[in-house]
Order: C-alpha cells, then structure tokens, then sequence
C-alpha cells in the first residue's frame, strides 16, 4: 500500500490559475514565516538592486512552477544562484534544493551560498553519518541528506546526479535551482522532478550541450527529445507555463565581445557589456583590442607543433603586458592568463610547453567552462582541420573559447579555415555560422 | 604521436602486408546463437527484405511479407522469438528501413498472420538495441570489420566491396555469414555481459507482447526515453571501458590520453594512502574524480585479474619538470599495492554495472512519483504565495544600476 508522505496535506498553497494538473506535493513552508522588515537586512536581499534579478525573485517567491533564466556569459549565474537561494530560504522560509553540474561546481555554490547564509550545507558522496563542516561548508554525506529546521528556510546543494540518489520522501523541496541548467539534460530534469514541485533553471543557452555519451538518433529533431538542454525541451512543451527572465547585461564581457556574440551566438537575446572599464596594456603603452586574431598556419593537423608554440609563446607574450582596470594597473601575472584550446592533447601540449608558467590556466573548452581570466590566448576549433568538423564548428564549443577573457583575447586562426567553411556553407548551417563568425574576428 | 598517427602506421603496415591488420585482440560484436543476414531497402512507401537463415535459405518479401520472411529465416515464424536472432547488416540503412515497417505492424490485430507480428517484434528488437554498442541483437558487419581491423587504403576507402575482397567474402547477402564469421573469430571483449542482459530484457518484452496480442511499440513518455537515452549511455560506456580491456586498443589509447602509462615515483602506503605515477605523456584525460584502475607493466600487458590491479581515484594531476604526475588515492588496502618504481599502466575504471542497476532504479522511482508535473509531462499550475511590496517595486523597475 502506498503511503502518504506525512506532510502531503499539509500544503496551504492554493492555485491562483488554471486546473490542477497534478496533486500538491509536499511543501515545507505552509505559510510565510514571520515577516523581516523589507528594509532590514536578510540574506539575498541585493537582488532588488537589480530589476532583472529582483524579477527572477519575484518568480520565484511568488510560486511560479517553472522560471527559466537565460543568461549571457558574464551575467552573474552563481551570484544569482546563491542570492536566490539565500533569499528564498531566509525570507520566504522554504526548503531549497541546488542542484548543479559537477562537484566543483557544486562545492564553489556552496562556498558562495555559505557567505551569506548560515543555512546551507553540502551533499558529498560517503558513509559518515557525522555532519563535517570543510572550508565554512557544512556537509552531509548522501545517505543522510535530511531537512533538519523544521520551519524551513534551508538549503542543500548537490550535483544533479548527487540528487537522484536523494530519497524524495526524506529530502523533497520546495524549489529547485538548477544551475547551468543548459548542461543538464531533460531526462535528468524529468527525474529531479520528483524532489521539488517549483523548479528555477539558471544557465547559458551558448554554452557546449550537455555530454551524452549514447546514440541520440531516435530523437533527431525533437525538440523534446531527453537528450536536450532542459530548458530548450521545457520551453518547447510547456512553453506557455514557463516563465522567463533573461540576463542580458555582461559584467565580464567587453563591449566589442558582447556585439559579436550577440550578433552570431544570442540573436534571441542580444546583450549588452556592463563591464567597468579595463584594458591589457602593451609594454609600449598601447591599449590591446578586445579580441585580436593571429593567423597561424597548421599544416599538421590540429596538434602541429606551429600552433602549440604559437599559444604558449602568445601566452608568454601577455606576461610582459600590464592589465589596467579603472585608474589602477598592474602586471599581467601568469595567473590572470588562460588558454583554451579544444582537445585534450593541444591542452596537454600547451601546459608542458608553459611549464615554468604554472600559473597560467591552460585547458579545454569544456573544462573552463565557467571561468575567466583577464587576459585569454585561444586555438580556433577549426585550426588543423581540413575538413568541416562537426565538433569543431559546434557553436557552443566556439561561443566558450570566445567568451572566457576579460579584457583581451588572442585567438589562434588557420588560414585555411574560411577557404573550407565557403566550401560547406551552402549546404552546413554549422559551417556558414563558423564562416560568419571567422569573418568578424 | 597522436592516434591519427598511430592509426596511419597501422594503414600503411596493411598495405605493406596487403592485408588487413589487427586493431583488436578481441571480437568487438558479441552475438547469439541464430544469425540471419539481412537486407531491407525502401522503395517510395514499400520496404523490400532479403533474409538469409543460419541454412542459408534465402527469403524475401515486401512489407508484411518482408516481416514474415524474417520470421520464417530466424525460425521464429510460430510466435517464439527464442533467444533471439542476431542480425547481421552491413548498412544501417537496413536498420532505418526496418524500422518504420516494424512500428506499422507492431500492434499483432493489425498483422494478417503470426509470422508477420514476430517478425515485426524481433525487427522491433534489432532496431532498438542497434543503438547500444556491443549489442548481440545486431552485427553492422562493415563497423564491426573496422573497429577490429585496418586496411592499407587511404581513410574512407575502406567501403564493403574492398573488405569482402580483403576478406574473399562472396559478394552476395549470404556472404555476411562468412564476413562475420572471418571478422567475430576469438573471445569476445570482455565486460560486455550487462549489455547482453539488456537484449534479453528488451527480447523478454517483445515476446511478452506478442504472447499478449499486443502492441510492442509504446507511446514514448518522458520516462521512456529518459530510460532509453540511459542504456544507451550505459552501452557506450561499458563497450568504451570493454575496449580498454583489449591490448591492442590500449596501445592506441596511450595516444589518445585514455592510457596513462609511467613509474611510480611514491609507492602506495608510503605516503598515506596514496600512489603517484610519473608519466612522459601529459595528454592525459584522467582528472580529478576520475575513478581508476591500474597494473603492473606497459599498456601491452595483459589485464590481470582484481585481485592484481589497483583500484582508486585520481587525486590530483599535475605537470611537474616536464612530465605529468597523477596522484591517485583511495586505494583498496588488499589485494596489490604497486610500489615506487615499478612501470604501470591506468586506466579509467569501467562503468560499476551494480551502480549503473541502481541509478536506473533510482531513476525510475523518482519517475513514478506521481505529483511530479515534470516526470509525468503535464503542464504545471503554479501554487501561489504573497510577495511584499518592495519586490514587486524593485521587478518593475527599468534602470538597471551601474558599477561603482
């Protein structure tokens, strides 16, 4: 026989529109707890700063079941993410569930979650039964993931699959935060479903899709399919429920970034650089463009060598710059640079090259996803190729390599690149949007 | 060397030896007991089959006819899938013909006979398992040649009329008989097994269906294709760790940075619970997280039992005088520890077949919980609460602020 949750009528939350599709689930907060003063101090509270984040709060805490957040590079997910659910928790008084990617960046929310709530706590993989607290987090290991405030007004924060394992009776929320929800399949989201009735995705709709390492074929062109970006399959089913509110000011990204990738990776959401002034010098005093392109022949394929001296000597280069932000400068250290190459072995390559530069961030697109350095040195996708490469002109892939850097990006380019992108545009629309895009670097 | 170098020298050892070379040890493409070579082709809306049955027999037929010709080939044509029939294509195409002519007869009151609905059923099973790797349900005989061997022609050359030349196969469709018998000779990679349980589950189903009269072919909810996409992944991943478990396939992977091969420079035991390993290579795709195992020797060596290798999680990666070390922790306290100098090999762990059993059920749980609007597609109502004045002002404010 099945039983009921003891909490499953214990919901005071009532449908202001439309017909109850399915039953009310658990909710932890039956009523709001007692009102702070809006003009005290409550955790999260800077997102009324803000009109695009104090919206975002407003769909959440008004009880939206499904608020999708789109995001430019830059825009401030994690710093929403962690206010949100800050706010959430201490204002409104719910159970909330953060979920995120991968364990590091599930371990940085937390650490960002825990500087302004005293609330939350880590869900990591073990058998100890003793909550430890690890760099100011508190954590609890899987097996023992509990609510432990009776009232509410808590968080939890784990990676996506950390979540499934989470009993739903014992640990459901009452809202979800995805964050780069973009990474996440419909098919996970399906399943964390059951752990929360309101759900909040929070990510960038440029980034690389989500690794699926089976065949997807059986849902070619399905919009639907469980292999999509959540978002994209919400919105293409339940679109009208869904309600959406984007970021669309870039404090990272600088004003000519932001027009390029607008114009050739967001035409649905242009955006625009928020960014403080900031500049990389050169040693004679001259201001470095935003991004500068550095034609390169490779007649070896994507790891000759000439492309991999060539990164790690641009990068060394930059060590003799000085990075400028405001009225204050200071020498571009090996730390404020990275370099972001699409394959494994071009990142192996590069990181044995600049060895004596430990402090350079060298890796691939989708191991810097997320990060950003003042200054970037990157290898076109397509460089080495001699052929349209599916994985090479994915835009995603290119959208990431364009997009990590602050003040300065040197990219990398083949000149043989536009010469096969003109041969496949006709018939690749991957290849006329890499043909576009390598025409305006 | 990169692999496309490495599979270069493996092009031109062919040609020099005018034949093809080994890329496995192994045979990639398990199978069962009863193989029938297929061939299905489209014309407008009439899909036409050609089968040949382990005696040889040719049958053939269109639309349901095809499907009964299946049947009839696969001695299932009484309604007893058996243990199932392997296919053997060397085309997919077969495969996307196959498929629409199976979902139309999927439902058995829509067949005018039992042969057509268990040929539709088994068809239904070969499409469906054709996308996991290392599936006995269906051999593409032309990846399996492939994956297992090089010829010494240039890439994209290596079409089916130059390996059934290579391999002196007949040309006709009864030929993939002897092609997958030249191609599948020896032990089948090892860790395959799960996959094979997923055939039969899938087999079990669409004999259940067709004992019921009924329709194989679902409706496809979200719950479905989560679960489809899932062994999917899983198949690949296994038949991706299966690969591993060959030496040949390792010798390459060292090029791909799959294979970590180097010394020991910190033992295990005498530092803590952990080992480092000093590689010459710093392509590496072993990570933080990663789980690994390892041995005694070069990636050439055979794989030796559990009890001989090492098991653990890479620590930490770092790049140190040139070269790369990979510390690796949690290691088990039995069984074999390697010690500081020794030459070893790691590798990624392969997937935990009991990890993967209990995601999906796991999974499924969380599925079957019935308020949930996402897992069951319904469109959501939202439950609402009171929101104070100060937010609903700052959301319908229009400047945004500006940094100081």
């Amino acid at each position: 026989m099945r039983t009921l949750p003891k909490r499953f009528t214990e919901t005071t939350a009532s449908p202001v529109t439309g017909q109850a599709a399915t039953p009310q689930p658990v909710t932890a907060a039956p009523a709001l707890p007692a009102a702070t003063p809006m003009g005290e101090y409550w955790p999260g509270r800077e997102l009324l700063d803000s009109p695009m984040l104090a919206r975002v709060l407003l769909a959440a805490w008004s009880g939206d079941a499904c608020t999708i957040v789109p995001a430019c590079p830059g825009a401030g997910k994690s710093r929403l993410t962690a206010l949100l659910a800050a706010a959430l928790a201490h204002r409104v008084g719910l159970r909330v569930a953060v979920a995120a990617q991968t364990r590091e960046q599930a371990a940085e929310l937390a650490r960002r979650i825990t500087a302004v709530s005293d609330r939350a706590a880590l869900i990591v993989s073990g058998a100890g039964k003793k909550p430890v607290t690890v760099d100011g987090v508190r954590t609890v290991t899987g097996r023992n993931v509990r609510w432990t405030r009776a009232c509410g007004g808590e968080i939890l924060v784990g990676t996506a699959a950390r979540w499934l394992y989470v009993d739903p009776q014992m640990a459901s929320a009452d809202v979800l935060l995805v964050d780069e929800a973009w990474q996440c399949t419909y098919a996970d989201l399906g399943a964390l479903g059951a752990l929360a009735r309101q759900v909040v995705c929070v990510g960038d709709p440029g980034q690389v899709a989500p690794v699926v390492t089976g065949s997807t074929a059986r849902w070619e062109g399905q919009a639907t399919g469980p292999h999509q970006p959540a978002p994209v399959a919400l919105l293409a089913s339940i679109g009208d429920a869904v309600a959406v509110h984007e970021l669309t000011s870039s404090w990272r990204l600088g004003p000519q970034t932001c027009a390029l990738l607008s114009e050739h990776f967001y035409p649905q959401m242009p955006f625009a650089s928020r960014r403080p002034d900031e500049a990389v010098i050169a040693p004679d005093g001259s201001e470095l463009p935003e991004i500068v392109s550095y034609p390169t022949e490779a007649r070896n394929g994507p790891t000759d060598p000439a492309l991999l001296a060539a990164l790690a000597g641009r990068a060394r280069e930059l060590t003799w710059h000085r990075y400028r932000r405001g009225d204050t400068s200071a020498a571009l250290a090996a730390e404020d640079i990275a370099v972001v190459v699409p394959h494994v072995a071009q990142a192996g390559a590069v990181r044995a090259m600049l060895a004596d530069l430990p402090g350079v961030l060298v890796g691939t697109v989708n191991g810097l996803q997320g990060l950003e350095r003042p200054a970037v040195v990157a290898l076109h996708p397509m460089c080495g190729y001699r052929s349209p490469e599916s994985f090479a002109l994915d835009a995603g892939r290119m959208c990431v390599t364009l997009s990590r850097h602050r003040a300065h990006l040197s990219i990398l380019t083949d000149p043989a690149t536009m010469a096969i992108l003109d041969a496949a545009a006709a018939e690749d629309a991957q290849a006329m949007q890499g043909r576009a895009v390598l025409a305006a670097l | 060397m990169s692999a496309a170098l490495f599979d270069l020298a493996l092009r031109v050892a062919a040609r020099d030896q005018g034949g093809p070379v080994p890329r496995l040890l192994h045979s990639p493409a398990p199978a069962r007991e009863v193989l029938v070579a297929v061939a299905a082709r489209r014309t407008g809306p009439v899909v036409h089959v050609q089968v040949v049955g382990p005696d040889g027999r040719t049958e053939t037929g269109s639309g349901a006819h095809g499907l009964a010709a299946i049947a009839r080939a696969a001695g299932c044509a009484g309604g007893d899938l058996g243990t199932g029939a392997t296919a053997l294509v060397d085309t997919t195409a077969t495969l996307r013909a196959l498929a629409g002519l199976a979902t139309a007869y999927a439902d058995p009151a829509r067949c005018a006979g039992l042969d057509v609905a268990a040929g539709s059923a088994l068809a239904g099973w070969w499409v469906e398992r054709a996308a996991h790797p290392g599936t006995s349900a269906v051999t593409d005989v032309l990846a399996a040649t492939r994956q297992r061997f090089m010829l010494g022609v240039v890439p994209g050359a290596d079409h089916a009329h130059a390996w059934r030349q290579a391999l002196s196969v007949p040309a006709a469709l009864g030929g993939l008989h002897s092609w997958h018998r030249a191609v599948t000779s020896g032990t089948v990679l090892p860790g395959l097994d799960a996959i094979r349980e997923d055939d039969d589950w899938l087999l079990e189903g669409q004999q259940n269906a067709l004992n019921d009269a009924r329709s194989w072919d679902r409706p496809e909810s979200l719950h479905i294709a989560a679960a489809r996409l899932a062994t999917r992944c899983d198949a690949a991943d296994l038949y991706d760790a299966a690969l591993l478990a060959d030496p040949l396939w390792r010798a390459r992977a060292v090029h791909t940075g799959f294979v970590c091969h180097g010394e020991a420079v910190v033992g295990a035991g005498a530092h803590g619970n952990r080992l480092t390993v000093r590689a010459g290579r710093l392509d590496t795709r072993l990570k933080s997280g990663t789980a690994v195992t390892g041995w005694a020797g070069d990636p050439m060596t055979a794989m030796p039992d559990s009890e001989n290798r090492f098991s653990g999680e890479v620590y930490a990666t770092a790049v140190e005088e040139g070269a790369l070390t990979v510390t690796i922790g949690g290691l088990r306290k039995t069984g074999y520890r390697p010690a500081a100098g020794e030459t070893l090999t790691v590798i990624p762990a392969p997937p935990s077949v009991s990890t993967i059993r209990s995601r999906r059920s796991t999974v499924a749980r969380l599925y079957r919980r019935r308020f949930s609007w996402l897992s069951q597609g319904a469109t959501p109502t939202s439950a609402r609460r009171g929101v104070p004045l100060a937010v609903l002002i700052a959301a319908a404010d229009d400047l945004e602020p500006t940094e100081d």
